[in-house]
């Protein structure tokens, strides 16, 4: 059913572009998603795996802490990762195979605003679920810190003036706990995590545009999210070695594939060497730009795709 | 003919005209995605993000999906399970796959302190007095051997974590640390505890501990010297050692009455 004329029903698409069937059809979306039972799978998985993180009882409070960051952090990269691959890559396709989609654009719909919700509700699902699990990985790290602090107190209670190092005290010890335990910049790991997945979800939309088969679009958007984090890695590592046809490839690569490892910076923030907000910004632009190429391409795409 | 061709383009284009602007914006964001790239990639540079070199170094230690996952974006928890398992490995008194995982973890995350001072930590006391005490090698002199060979890795260890951190005065004090009480070799304790103490946030004992393994070095003038200038800088620095060991000194040095500063 392809569409005669893709301006249609208007002369100008940017004069009857509507944001309120945009946001219609992301709630919708949205809501959809919720309705899923597989969505609370992943999300009490994830919380499982965050809560699990203190386990680790047994290693010096900087190694606890780090691992509860790492964990929790890499457990919420993990599950957006598969929000943004797979929970997209059913979106476009469950709506041919059921055929809703007809029932939509037959009404006054723009393709580009049917595309824009998709996106925006699966993002706005992505934004809740890192929201949650940021949430119970700031309660975990407040638990783990109170147990923390009550046993140092203990110990140094129960330790002999004696046997103590000079100029210690409980409370440089709770301080000590409370450094390890809190860093605002954790705030800029998350923030940082949301924009490469939206980006993710962006370039599994642009994937979704020209392909009907779940299989396909994930496959292909993993292998793009692959690519994205290898990309910057060959160039270093082996760009100097290749023949010009493979530099050429490269080259190509790196111009179409959005540079992933630019947000794998959050190993680095959770040992302190944080980016400042200049620079999360700046990354943020750069996904943010990204993001917009992609969708810009699935729009194009889209429009002229046989439904 | 011509002219109904440009009739026939131009027609085209207000039909589409929609499609070529979205083109224009494409290629103008991907236009900027080099230079935005190139800026980030100078960011990380100076922040010292990354290490491709020594990911790319461990490929034959690891397991297909650690390899992917380390790339995917996942080092640092990678990082975290091999230190979990090095931890069972000590544990378990497996002290060669405790090695081997240390040093996994080490290059997974070069900017870790921490990882840098406990694996050293682990190789130059635990490790090598476990080859002191072990009870499978009969022979003294090799266990003594292998003791020596822990503790130098021990120190190796803190070394290669100083080229890469040399900002940490945690870890040049634990070096110090391992010179002075491992391998005794006190001049280089004094050089790693000056360092140290030089550094922002160093506590300000470490200023002593230099004197302190001067004196232990046999350079007791330098020591001399050095303690007198930090007891003259105030009461932070009269503690009960200095307060032995100045007079020692004087007499020691023959300081003239007048020049001490614990006269008799």
């Amino acid at each position: 059913m392809k569409n005669p004329n893709p301006l249609a029903p208007a002369a100008d698409p940017l004069l009857m572009f509507s944001l309120g069937r945009v946001w219609a059809i992301a709630a919708n979306t949205m809501t959809e998603l919720i309705r899923q039972k597989v969505f609370y799978v992943f999300l009490i998985f994830g919380i499982v795996v965050i809560s699990s993180a203190t386990f680790f009882s047994q290693f010096t409070p900087e190694d606890q802490f780090k691992f509860i960051k790492d964990f929790c952090l890499g457990a919420i990269s993990i599950i957006a990762m598969i929000f943004s691959i797979v929970g997209t890559a059913l979106l476009i396709p469950a709506e041919l195979e059921r055929r809703t989609i007809y029932t939509v654009l037959a009404r006054p719909v723009f393709r580009v605003e049917f595309l824009l919700g998709k996106f925006l509700g699966q993002v706005m699902i992505l934004l809740v679920t890192v929201g949650v699990m940021s949430v119970v990985f700031a309660g975990v790290i407040l638990a783990k810190e109170q147990v923390m602090v009550a046993e140092a107190r203990a110990v140094f209670a129960a330790t002999p003036a004696e046997m103590r190092v000079p100029g210690d005290s409980a409370e440089s010890q709770v301080e000590r706990i409370h450094r390890n335990a809190w860093d605002s910049n954790l705030v800029k790991a998350v923030v940082l995590i949301c924009v490469k997945y939206t980006l993710v979800t962006a370039v599994t939309v642009f994937v979704s545009s020209f392909s009907g088969s779940v299989v396909f679009i994930t496959v292909i958007s993993f292998s793009m999210y692959l690519i994205g984090h290898l990309q910057s890695i060959a160039q270093e590592a082996w760009a100097a070695q290749m023949d010009v046809f493979r530099k050429g490839f490269l080259v190509v690569v790196g111009l179409l594939i959005p540079d992933l490892q630019k947000f794998n910076v959050v190993d680095e923030i959770v040992l302190g060497k944080a980016l400042t907000w200049g620079q999360t910004l700046f990354t943020s632009g750069y996904g943010v730009s990204m993001t917009l190429a992609y969708l810009l391409l699935a729009w194009l795409i889209f429009e002229f795709r046989e439904i | 003919m011509s002219t109904t061709l440009l009739h026939s383009w131009a027609a085209t284009y207000r039909k589409k005209r929609w499609v070529v602007w979205i083109v224009v914006a494409v290629v103008m964001l991907f236009a900027l995605k080099t230079p935005m790239e190139t800026h980030l990639t100078q960011v990380h540079k100076e922040l010292r993000y990354g290490n491709t070199r020594h990911i790319l170094k461990m490929r034959d230690h690891l397991s297909q999906e650690m390899f992917l996952a380390i790339l995917g974006g996942f080092r640092g928890v990678s990082a975290d399970i091999f230190w979990i398992l090095s931890h069972v490995d000590w544990e378990r008194q497996l002290f060669f796959r405790m090695d081997k995982r240390m040093d996994l973890t080490l290059m997974l995350q070069p900017l870790s302190m921490h990882y840098w001072t406990q694996a050293a930590w682990h190789r130059a006391w635990n490790m090598s007095y476990a080859a002191r005490v072990d009870p499978h090698e009969p022979k003294e002199t090799v266990r003594l051997r292998n003791e020596m060979r822990w503790i130098q890795a021990g120190r190796e260890t803190l070394e290669r974590g100083l080229e890469v951190l040399p900002e940490s005065w945690e870890m040049w004090r634990d070096y110090a640390w391992l010179l002075k009480q491992k391998q005794q070799s006190y001049l280089e304790a004094a050089e790693a505890n000056r360092r140290a103490s030089e550094l922002p946030g160093a506590p300000i004992f470490l200023r002593r501990q230099v004197a302190d393994c001067l004196y232990a070095a046999g350079k007791h003038d330098e020591a001399y010297e050095l303690m007198r200038r930090l007891w003259q800088e105030g009461e932070v620095h009269h503690v009960p050692t200095f307060r032995k060991r100045i007079p020692e000194l004087e007499a020691e040095l023959k300081i003239p009455p007048e020049k001490r500063i614990f006269p008799r």
